[in-house]
């Protein structure tokens, strides 16, 4: 008996599944950018400041995506979060399926996990602490790395480390954004992430390494969010 | 191009998807049928809580305990498969002779000899608790192992790393399919499995708990009988029955070591008044689980004794005669546990 329940909902699943491969979707695509420049591995940039900077691991969990459209329906994500890794282009584009993309209007995600999903101990997929996006000592999610080098960071390898996170108050880290869609889209949007823009305001010579959550970790989440904009 | 024939593309596309997809699912139809009636069984064990007990914190539906769950696990806490080169196990600083800690060593060492700040607490009863280690750094069960794994002076490894040893080993792939009907180890379920075990290293069978229970073995003497009450007096408020720890973080006025420096919750939650605080351990099998405190810094029950009744740090002050304080020590030897100290599906799994 059990079995043939087993077999039941197997086929539903796989019901399910045919018919997402056969529908349109409506794909958020991610663009990590320098200025006006697509950030390439291990390629220099000169930042407003002047300094010089070079990125080997930027990655930042985008969770709780939704969509909005002219009369208020909103479009959600299936899955709670996803871990964008801007060198890896298998995660810089998320489909959406079922979306009556014609009158999108906003679209609303956070940067970061929740303090519900803090708390829950061992989670799979994008969410497992392999991925090396947990701290170890002291619980929680890292809601984003950015970390490279840079010859005007006076420390040992003359290298950045900006592990932003925590969930708990006063430093719950995590920042909900929600921006405007102008225009009609119908393969998509594209969120724009523009490190140039983390850089600005950042003096590179002091401020290099954050590692903990606290009041710094705090800014930075603050000054993170401005990198995104949703373009054509 | 009107709507007909629009229509006809659409169809044709719809088509030539199927096409190429289709072979590719009849295959997987194929496999999970086979898979609908594959036996993979896992053998359910249920978890005890004693009478009295409050209900545990661990929320057992995500992570049912099952035999060959803490078959894993057990396997994992013992294999210093662990650590960077392999040769710390979790075992290493948590002896089950001891109450599963680092007996005789103030502050446990690690990886290449190296010390670390503090003395490694017990495992014991651990579902009933919120938070882990001395400052409750540590939010849930599962993710505690990656403490001491990441740690540079104890396993100085990453869960990332051990995932990809654990899949490469034979032993774990059965262990793993075992346990999960899966032979890939993932980072989720290695540390469900260590939870698996963990929580399964239960002590509530000492002296104590079968005077409480009015059970055979548990005939206190009048000396223990008046250590209960003493304790009952002067240390239940923090050291709470059954479990002996009202899991909270208390300033018990030790002066800081200098050496070390360690302020414990305070560097959690940056609260000034953390400052100095530690969690509450529990002092079940306290006989063995020596040196006491967060830094091991006293040796005997006497010591530790002897720094409550000397410290001015107290909300309470406690003053104990020289005999009560042997006839508290005698109640606290009846914390000790041998059916849990002893208790072979807990020791190192022979093959």
């Amino acid at each position: 008996m059990y079995k043939w329940i087993r077999l039941y909902f197997i086929s539903i699943t796989l019901l399910c599944a045919s018919v997402q491969v056969f529908a349109q979707s409506f794909n958020l695509h991610i663009a990590p950018v320098f200025g006006k420049e697509r950030i390439v591995e291990d390629k220099w940039y000169v930042s407003r400041n002047g300094d010089s900077v070079q990125f080997d691991n930027v990655r930042f969990y985008l969770s709780n995506i939704e969509f909005e459209n002219e009369k208020g329906a909103t479009f959600t994500d299936a899955r709670k979060a996803h871990l964008i890794d801007i060198f890896e282009p298998s995660t810089l584009k998320i489909p959406f399926q079922n979306i009556d993309y014609q009158g999108i209007k906003k679209i609303k995600f956070n940067i970061g996990i929740d303090s519900t999903n803090s708390v829950l101990g061992a989670l799979g997929g994008d969410l497992d602490p392999q991925k090396g996006m947990y701290w170890a000592w002291q619980s929680g999610y890292i809601n984003m790395k950015i970390e490279g080098r840079s010859p005007q960071c006076k420390n040992r390898k003359n290298a950045f480390q900006f592990h932003m996170g925590g969930y708990m108050q006063p430093f719950y880290a995590m920042r909900t954004l929600e921006l405007p869609i102008k225009g009609i889209f119908t393969e998509g949007v594209t969120l724009t992430m523009d490190l140039y823009k983390f850089f600005e305001k950042i003096n590179i010579n002091t401020q290099n390494s954050i590692m903990i959550p606290s009041k710094e970790a705090m800014q930075l989440a603050d000054l993170s969010i401005q990198m995104f904009s949703i373009n054509k | 191009m009107n709507k007909r024939n629009a229509l006809k593309i659409n169809v044709l596309i719809t088509f030539q998807k199927f096409k190429t997809f289709g072979k590719l699912y009849i295959v997987g139809i194929l496999c999970l049928i086979i898979y609908a009636f594959s036996d993979i069984t896992t053998t359910p064990t249920p978890f005890v809580v004693p009478e009295g007990w409050a209900k545990p914190v661990y929320d057992f539906s995500k992570n049912p305990l099952t035999k060959e769950g803490f078959e894993l696990g057990r396997h994992l806490f013992y294999d210093p498969i662990l650590s960077r080169d392999n040769t710390i196990s979790c075992a290493s600083c948590h002896l089950q002779a001891t109450g599963f800690t680092h007996g005789d060593h103030e502050l446990s060492h690690g990886i290449d000899g190296k010390i670390g700040t503090r003395n490694s607490m017990t495992i014991m009863n651990v579902a009933w608790s919120k938070n882990f280690m001395w400052d409750g750094g540590v939010n849930h069960l599962d993710v505690q192992p990656l403490a001491p794994l990441s740690n540079v002076v104890e396993m100085d490894e990453t869960l990332d790393h051990v995932v990809n040893k654990l899949n490469t080993s034979q032993k774990y792939k059965i262990l793993f399919f075992k346990a999960f009907g899966d032979s890939l180890a993932t980072g989720q379920k290695t540390l469900l499995a260590f939870s698996q075990f963990t929580l399964q290293l239960n002590s509530y069978n000492s002296k104590y708990d079968k005077y409480i229970r009015q059970e055979v073995g548990g005939e206190f003497t009048a000396q223990e009988i008046n250590g209960l009450q003493l304790f009952r007096t002067h240390c239940a408020s923090c050291h709470t029955e059954p479990l002996f720890t009202n899991n909270n973080f208390e300033n018990n006025g030790l002066p800081v070591d200098t050496s070390l420096n360690d302020f414990g919750r305070f560097k959690i939650t940056h609260n000034p008044s953390d400052s100095l605080k530690f969690k509450v351990p529990t002092l079940r099998n306290i006989q063995f689980s020596f040196p006491y405190m967060h830094d091991g810094r006293f040796k005997k029950l006497r010591d530790v004794i002897n720094h409550y009744v000397s410290t001015d740090k107290l909300k309470k002050p406690i003053v104990l005669t020289s005999n009560e304080k042997v006839d508290l020590v005698a109640f606290l030897l009846t914390l000790t546990d041998n059916e849990f100290l002893f208790d072979r599906r807990f020791g190192f799994p022979r093959e």
